[in-house]
């Protein structure tokens, strides 16, 4: 009976690896390439954003392997919290708090966008709290275990 | 094993993260559609010439006219503009015309008049010697802020430099006339002209003297003259001064000493004419 359990958590571990995956590549996509593209695009891009994206993306995809990997642990939930938290930090540091500045020559084009940064960032972490809820709400369901004490 | 039904808190949040996610989505979709229509309409106005703001200075005002803007977007449109000159380092005034909303579907004229307050250059004595004689860069400054309301708020802040010409441009004096009064002294006219190439019109009040060239500390007073001359206006006016006989001589230079007065400030310099 051994066996077949240890097949089927090898096959549980490789469908979230290939979820993780895919998610990472989202991630990538919005976290890394949507925003080094519009820097790039409008000459904002200094070393310092650059720097941010790399870094906060690391963080993020870190997070997510984690969270999608151990789902059912206590690390799998303080990956998810900390993936909301750091996704809508990451939001509202690469958009400078909403308000982004554009200078070419003599001319300089403010853009400031706070109720869509707060709805943007609002997102990740309604999830986080659901994910809490979720878990709490898993663990809460769980059959507790009875052991006979011998007198 | 049976599958443990979510918590109804946890339905409640997943259905509130798709709701945020759609708003978001429509909002960009909705913003980026307004954002598009309210530019193309500005850019197809300017492709054939209507709307396009007209600026025009008439010597105490700078006008920005005729601006014509409509809202073909979704969003009220809010546009506030602000203007400022400026003369050299020095601020010559500036005005706004605060915000004004234009609800979708509507349209609007905007005009920003701003008060040129020469004041200010003239309490500046380099920059009054400048404005007379010498040509001087003129900065406008233009702040426009423009929003879909209420989720999007833009700035645009961009100026541009306009040459100023001298307003007592290629002044010059020469004798005239020389004509006996009596048997000691003559009646000397000097012309003077300028033309004034600068978009301020020159008025005040023009005082000349005449040192003696044969006495020390003496000089001899011209009456003053009341100058008005208009943008682009080539000005032509007369001194004139009662001399002795022999104070003129044929092919000397004389020192004309000159103060003008102009909204109570003065600027003093000197110049020559030859006999």
């Amino acid at each position: 009976m051994e066996v077949p359990k240890k097949q089927n958590r090898a096959l549980v571990f490789a469908g979230r690896a290939f979820q993780a995956a895919i998610f990472v590549a989202i991630n990538y996509v919005i976290f890394f390439i949507a925003p080094s593209l519009f820097f790039s695009s409008t000459g904002l891009l200094t070393a310092e954003i650059e720097a941010a994206i790399s870094s906060y993306f690391l963080i993020i995809a870190s997070l997510t392997v984690l969270h999608l990997l151990l789902k059912d642990h206590i690390i799998g939930l303080a990956s998810s919290v900390g993936l909301g938290i750091v996704e809508s930090i990451y939001i509202y540091v690469i958009t400078d708090g909403g308000v982004l500045t554009i200078s070419y020559g003599g001319f300089a084009l403010t853009l400031e966008f706070k109720p869509l940064l707060y709805l943007m960032m609002a997102i990740p972490l309604v999830n986080t709290v659901k994910q809490i809820i979720d878990y709490v709400g898993r663990s809460a369901a769980q059959p507790v275990g009875m052991v006979e004490v011998e007198g | 094993m049976a599958e443990v039904e979510p918590p109804f808190a946890s339905k409640g949040f997943r259905l509130l993260s798709i709701g945020l996610s759609i708003t978001l989505l429509l909002t960009l979709i909705t913003i980026a559609y307004s954002a598009y229509e309210d530019l193309a309409y500005v850019f197809e106005g300017f492709a054939v010439g209507e709307g396009m703001p007209q600026l025009s200075v008439n010597g105490t005002h700078l006008t920005i006219s005729n601006l014509k803007l409509a809202n073909r977007g979704i969003y009220p449109l809010s546009i506030a503009l602000r203007g400022e000159v400026m003369l050299g380092n020095v601020d010559l005034g500036s005005a706004s015309t605060g915000e004004i909303i234009i609800l979708p579907k509507m349209q609007k004229q905007i005009d920003l008049t701003l008060p040129i307050n020469l004041t200010r250059a003239y309490t500046n004595y380099t920059l009054l010697k400048m404005i007379l004689f010498n040509k001087t860069v003129a900065t406008f400054k233009i702040k426009v802020d423009f929003g879909l309301q209420p989720f999007v708020a833009a700035s645009f802040e961009g100026g541009f430099n306009s040459r100023v010409g001298a307003a007592l441009d290629s002044l010059t004096f020469r004798l005239r006339s020389v004509e006996p009064l009596n048997e000691t002294h003559v009646k000397a006219d000097v012309e003077m002209e300028f033309t004034n190439r600068s978009p301020l019109a020159v008025n005040g009040l023009l005082h000349a003297s005449l040192p003696s060239a044969r006495q020390r500390n003496l000089r001899y007073v011209a009456a003053p003259i009341d100058i008005l001359a208009q943008p682009s206006q080539h000005y032509i006016g007369q001194l004139t001064f009662t001399l002795p006989k022999e104070e003129l001589k044929s092919g000397a230079w004389y020192a004309l000493e000159l103060r003008f007065e102009t909204l109570g400030y003065a600027y003093e310099w000197r110049s020559t004419f030859r006999v």
